[in-house]
């Protein structure tokens, strides 16, 4: 333990070099306007955001990724409050009690509810993340191929079965995936697979053209088919926040704990991020709470309890990216994305290997947080002001940043072809109610499963049944299969909890 | 209702039939066997199968118990999901912005980045329905040099530069005091 906190404190001395403090404002800053504008969401900015790491040290490039990801959760809010417009499907909840807390005439008390939950969720989530990641990649230690293959095909089908669409689909979003991975040289026997006689496809498709074709090209032209439609608002000079008293904090620390744990919690879950913490923290709530019955009459613990669990998610996420190199949802996958775009692949040896890099993660998430609500608290009607600039402008630049990134891989001008063709491919997915985080998972994760099944048949003589005896993988499959039985489950939990939401609205 | 459903199954029916394909293609991947080893078609068609099986699945599915979206636990938690107003659609304007993307990646080569970009701007813009002329070309502009001075200068990120006489563009640029 004592290890782990001097590690950290020299993780906060690393994170308070010029590059890395400039790194964490900007991306805090990035990251609230991602999570106001409406038409961008929180993954598309990490994403687009992931070219310009190139050149860039490895540790600032996470932490700039990082700190995006986490005001993403908290930026959205304040439109969700103030105008009724979510800006990412995280702040869906937010509508319920803090657009209403609004309307009652307090959103200024709302947002400052906002800005508690998030810090204090997001602190605790934290001091889970530094607390976990190291004890458990210590025990990813013992793990040979047979494991690996299992953890990779747990965080591949955790996503398929806790997301947006039908299963089937997400299925077929995740093969599609694999299968553009699978393009290229095969790293075993040197042969071309799918290649069709190009000699750029001997080389493989980069998920960074994937990635950033199918969330930013493609939310893209799904927004240009609406004319951008943004509607036009006021209030923005009232914008204000408003800190809750420590009498009224005191009143609802307890649920304010339950909140984050369930969001934290959560976020330990391979597919589950920051959306589903929300929903079912606020769902929590709703049943169980205090004041279950005012939740949706702009009562405060309808904000907290999905902003705390929302942010509390992050820290959840980031131990298995971390530990055991699993990105549960799209934004770890892009994080885990610049980590191997500077070689480096995140498991339980990089904390051994840059244990330093790995401390200064954790503690710009602890200074990122203060910041991000301090921020949020000064700068709030500057930020939300970015709403007054038309969503076509707005997009035109998008895509800019997207051409840029597809020209920066290999400056090649097919790489921009490609980039437009899985951005249509994108937009194909999400009209067709084709989710997309499956397939981005797909195409980052294939290799490493592929690599680690291969092995696992060439070092067991193609015996299949060694991923079931085998106590460590044959528990997550046991896992495995559970999680793939959540969607049945769900149809059990909406049950007990669909009166209750449905009230409320 | 026919329509509907033959509408809703197509994109299954054409999943079956890519992979199909790149399953037999999978069989003609060339490389020396080694002994018992899995080949490298093993994967991907693993991959195959499981896509096709899941379009077989959602076809029968659908064909069975009707023209239905399944939901996931997403929109299962979201109530408001159903309150969610339509939004209209312009496919001429999605069609506009595909084709304005096309045209970007043929041009940028022969115009260069500087030129192709401050021109991609301004059209996106009117594509996007944006009519205020004076800030669509003043914010193109501004833009464009903003974009150039961090890839070009700063970053040093190798773009398209243009073919004659359009790379005079990016000399022009380069040779602006300052930048």
């Amino acid at each position: 333990m004592i290890d782990i906190i001097t590690q950290l404190a020299g993780g906060f001395v690393h994170c308070f070099t010029p590059i890395n403090m400039t790194m964490l404002v900007v991306g805090i800053v990035i990251g609230l306007l991602i999570g106001v504008l409406p038409g961008l969401t929180l993954v598309m900015g990490v994403a687009l955001a992931l070219p310009f790491t190139y050149k860039m040290d490895v540790t600032a490039s996470i932490v700039l990724l990082t700190a995006m990801y986490v005001s993403g959760t908290y930026g959205g809010a304040f439109t969700a409050i103030l105008f009724r417009i979510p800006g990412e499907p995280i702040d869906v909840p937010m509508l319920w009690d803090g657009y209403t807390m609004g309307r009652k005439g307090q959103p200024a008390k709302a947002l400052g509810w906002t800005l508690v939950a998030a810090l204090g969720g997001g602190l605790l989530s934290a001091v889970v993340m530094v607390a976990l990641t190291e004890p458990l990649a210590k025990f990813a230690l013992q793990f040979s191929s047979p494991e690996y293959f299992v953890i990779v095909l747990f965080g591949l089908l955790s996503v398929v079965a806790i997301g947006k669409g039908s299963l089937a689909n997400a299925f077929i979003s995740m093969s599609v995936g694999i299968l553009i991975s699978s393009v290229g040289t095969d790293p075993i026997y040197g042969a071309f697979r799918f290649t069709f006689g190009s000699p750029l496809l001997a080389d493989g498709i980069e998920f960074l053209v994937v990635m950033v074709g199918a969330y930013g090209v493609g939310e893209v032209l799904a927004r240009l088919e609406t004319g951008f439609a943004t509607k036009p608002l006021d209030k923005i000079s009232n914008a204000r926040t408003e800190l809750p008293t420590w009498k009224e904090l005191n009143e609802v620390k307890g649920m304010f704990f339950r909140s984050a744990v369930v969001g934290d919690l959560i976020g330990l879950l391979p597919g589950a991020g920051a959306t589903i913490a929300s929903f079912v923290s606020y769902g929590i709530e709703a049943k169980f709470g205090k004041r279950k019955d005012q939740m949706g009459t702009g009562v405060a613990e309808g904000i907290i309890a999905p902003q705390a669990a929302a942010t509390a998610s992050v820290g959840g996420a980031l131990v298995h990216l971390l530990a055991l190199g699993i990105p549960g949802s799209g934004a770890t996958a892009v994080i885990l994305g610049a980590f191997m775009l500077h070689g480096i692949q995140p498991g339980p040896q990089v904390l051994v290997s840059s244990s330093a890099m790995v401390y200064t993660i954790f503690a710009s998430l602890f200074l990122g947080l203060v910041l991000m609500c301090a921020i949020g608290y000064f700068a709030i009607r500057p930020l939300v002001k970015i709403l007054d600039f038309p969503e076509a402008v707005v997009s035109a630049y998008v895509l800019i940043l997207c051409f840029i990134g597809a020209l920066s891989i290999r400056n090649n001008v097919t790489d921009l072809w490609l980039i437009i063709g899985f951005g249509v491919l994108g937009y194909g997915f999400e009209r067709m109610k084709f989710p997309v985080a499956p397939l981005v998972l797909g195409v980052i994760l294939g290799p490493i499963a592929e690599e680690n099944f291969m092995n696992t048949m060439i070092s067991f003589s193609n015996d299949w049944t060694i991923f079931f005896t085998r106590p460590i993988s044959g528990t997550i499959v046991a896992f495995t299969i559970t999680v793939l039985l959540l969607p049945f489950v769900q149809r059990i939990y909406l049950r007990r909890f669909a009166p209750a939401q449905t009230a409320v609205r | 209702m026919q329509k509907a459903l033959l509408r809703s199954i197509l994109p299954y029916v054409v999943g079956l039939a890519i992979a199909v394909a790149l399953y037999v293609q999978a069989g003609t991947i060339e490389y020396t066997a080694r002994g018992a080893e899995l080949g490298p078609a093993a994967w991907p068609r693993l991959a195959i199968l499981l896509m096709g099986a899941s379009c077989l699945f959602e076809l029968g599915r659908r064909v069975i118990a009707g023209n239905k979206d399944a939901t996931g636990i997403i929109e299962a938690l979201d109530r408001t999901a159903d309150s969610h107003e339509a939004e209209p659609v312009y496919p001429s304007l999605l069609i506009g912005g595909i084709v304005l993307m096309g045209i970007y990646a043929v041009l940028v080569p022969i115009l260069g980045f500087i030129l192709g970009t401050f021109l991609f701007l301004a059209a996106f813009m009117y594509v996007g329905r944006y009519r205020a002329h004076g800030a669509i070309w003043s914010t193109s502009a501004a833009v464009t040099i903003l974009c150039g001075i961090l890839f070009l200068r700063i970053a040093y990120v190798s773009l398209p530069r243009g073919i004659e006489p359009f790379d005079r563009v990016t000399d022009i640029f380069f040779a602006i005091p300052g930048i």
